[in-house]
């Protein structure tokens, strides 16, 4: 056992600050991303069995730790998510915006001062933290989404309603982006 | 704007708030044999629904390039480990096994 004790505080020492940069990632909170840090490494050392060596322990680590944010995001948020697409589309189910759709992406690559990236990274960053969160994990996890589901009590009717929000949202902050710089 | 064909589609096959969904599945799930053919039909004569698509592709690799990245290179703070330690520690008394 002390020497288990020893393997974690090796751990925490070699994989605290990624664990912890990680966290506070998805969920932009100091003491939230810490709490979370300690309870990985908590769960780690209770269930050390379970590490077969085939991963690296940082590998095994950080899937401990996108579980356990799955975990305060369902106790978090309880509610229902409200989702509603009808700011992008009109009574009859036709895009609202239809001519910005159609304009030309390829502004950025010509664009000296901001990279698609860099502008889509500010996008991301005006995402209710909700869905953010959710958007972040899809994204980290190489697990299926029904996983993220189970993990976050979200139902999957909610879960792709999200996403589907989001991409309509991102999507549309890109382009008043492009429109304003075209008038320059 | 709205041509006869779209409405047809729209209404018949699958409406454009309908594709968006399946666009989503399309990148991040997986859709069924029949939504799939359904969603091919839509994009072939709604020319909005097409580029949207096309818009959702670039997002969808610029969003694993950038979420990635992001996530390895966000530094919160330096983390004072010994303080962490101690931490986990009381946790762990408090949790006897």
């Amino acid at each position: 056992m002390d020497n288990d004790k020893a393997k974690i505080a090796h751990w925490v020492d070699a994989y605290a600050q990624q664990l912890y940069n990680r966290a506070f990632y998805l969920l932009s909170d100091r003491s939230d991303a810490e709490d979370i840090v300690q309870d990985v490494f908590v769960a780690a050392f209770e269930k050390r069995e379970n590490f077969k060596g085939d991963s690296s322990p940082l590998t095994w680590l950080m899937s401990i730790l996108h579980h356990k944010v799955a975990d305060s995001y369902r106790r978090r948020y309880k509610s229902i998510p409200k989702v509603d697409i009808h700011s992008f589309f009109d009574e009859n189910n036709f895009w609202k915006d239809p001519d910005s759709l159609l304009t030309d992406w390829s502004y950025f690559e010509k664009s000296e001062d901001e990279t698609f990236e860099e502008y889509l990274e500010r996008c991301l960053e005006k995402l209710p933290p909700r869905w953010l969160i959710l958007v972040k994990l899809t994204y980290l996890q190489e697990k299926k989404y029904s996983e993220i589901c189970q993990e976050t009590n979200i139902s999957k009717t909610n879960y792709w309603k999200i996403l589907q929000r989001s991409r309509l949202q991102l999507r549309e902050c890109i382009e008043k982006n492009s429109i304003s710089n075209e008038k320059y | 704007m709205k041509n006869i064909r779209t409405k047809i589609i729209q209404f018949f096959i699958l409406s454009c708030p309908e594709a968006t969904l399946q666009i989503e599945k399309q990148l991040n799930g997986e859709v069924s044999l029949l939504k799939k053919i359904k969603l091919r039909c839509h994009l072939a004569a709604c020319k909005w629904c097409h580029a949207y698509n096309q818009k959702s592709i670039l997002i969808q690799s610029a969003l694993h390039k950038i979420i990635h990245k992001n996530s390895k290179e966000h530094n919160a703070q330096t983390i004072d480990t010994q303080r962490l330690k101690t931490d986990i520690e009381k946790k762990l008394k408090n949790n006897p096994f």
